[in-house]
Order: structure tokens, then sequence, then C-alpha cells
């Protein structure tokens, strides 16, 4: 019988080895895959602001008229960095969660960071860029 | 009685493997931010690129008008 016992109680901690609110594991594995897009965004527009910016330079008389041929692709790494910085705000948002039990601080944090990335890939749509962010099913 | 109930586990015992292998393997935690990004600081490839144009742009043209 304690054998019974111990093999019950064995197979107990090994299910409930990392369990979490399923919830909150959802989560995570959302922002690992949004920090994945982010990357790959992130080596493609890093290309294209190259290519971009040799075209501004070539063609380009005057350092103002450089600054604004490539003033919407240093509005594209501006944005995406901010993305990148609101993933990271996603979270610490679901660390907190995690310890308190209380949803609402990630559940703001998500939003913003759809927004972001929203306004990040409809830009990159505008310049014509092959990258594209993907946008996490969050509520909002 | 115990001898009956320790050879029907042993004989789910494959099953009772394949099962928590798979209750395991869902729960791997996720990769963190950092692990993806590195340090939030870190600067991107995207950054990076805009400062080498930059100083680009400022061998060909010089100094950017901050006023402008």
């Amino acid at each position: 019988m304690r054998h019974l016992v111990l093999l019950a109680v064995a197979l107990l901690m090994v299910v409930s080895t990392g369990c979490r609110p399923r919830d909150i594991r959802e989560a995570r594995h959302v922002v690992a895959a949004s920090a994945q897009s982010l990357q790959l965004v992130d080596l493609q527009l890093a290309e294209e602001y190259k290519d971009a910016a040799d075209v501004c330079l070539h063609g380009s008389q005057s350092r103002a008229q450089y600054d604004k041929c490539i003033d919407d692709w240093d509005y594209a790494s501006e944005l995406l960095s901010r993305t990148r910085l609101q993933l990271f705000q996603v979270q610490y948002s679901i660390d907190l969660w995690e310890a308190t039990g209380k949803a609402d601080q990630f559940k703001r944090e998500a939003c913003v960071y759809l927004e972001k990335a929203a306004e990040l890939q409809t830009l990159l749509d505008t310049l014509k860029s092959s990258a594209h962010v993907a946008l996490p099913e969050f509520q909002c | 009685m115990l001898k009956t109930i320790l050879s029907f586990i042993t004989a789910l015992l494959p099953m009772l493997v394949r099962i928590i292998t798979r209750i395991v393997k869902r729960n791997k935690p996720a990769l963190k931010a950092e692990e993806v990004l590195g340090e939030p600081e870190t600067q991107t490839y995207t950054e990076a690129a805009q400062a080498r144009a930059r100083a680009d742009a400022e061998a060909k043209f010089g100094p950017e008008d901050k006023a402008g």
C-alpha cells in the first residue's frame, strides 16, 4: 500500500510541476511568439532601411533633402523600438499578474502593445516593407 | 489484491509515461523576451543600420541641422 501512495505522490508531483493558471501560461507563450516576430521584423527592416538610406543618400543634394527622404524609415525604426520596449512591459505585467493574481495591468499593457504593433504594421505597409508584425489576439 | 493493482499499474505504465511526457512538454516554460530580443536597452538591428546611415549622410553632407 505504501508503494501505491508513493507512486500517487510522485505522479502528482510530476503533473503539477510547472503548472500555473492556464491564462498566464498562454500569455507568456504569446509574448515569446511576439518577441520572435519582432526579431524577424527587426532583421528585415534593418536590411530595408539600409537600402532606403542608400537610395536617399545618392538621390539627395543636401542633408535636409536626405533627412526628408529617410524620415518615414526613421519613424519605422522608432516605432519598432517602442513596440519592442512595450513587449517587455507586457512581460513584466505578466510577472505581476502571477504574483498578485490580478490581470488588470496585463490587460492595459497588452492593449498598448497591440496598438503599437498595429501602428508599426500600418507604417510598414505604407513603406511597402515585406516585414510582417504578428498581432496577438489580446482582448481589448 | 496489492499484486493485482501493481500488475495493473505495470501494464498501464507505458501509457502513463506517455501522458506524463505530454504534460511536462505542455508545461515547458515559454521563452522570455530577453532570450529572444536581448536586454531592453540593447540596440536593435534597425537602430544600428540607422546609426551607420546617419554617419554616411554626415560624411557626405556634414552634420545634421538640429534646428531644422
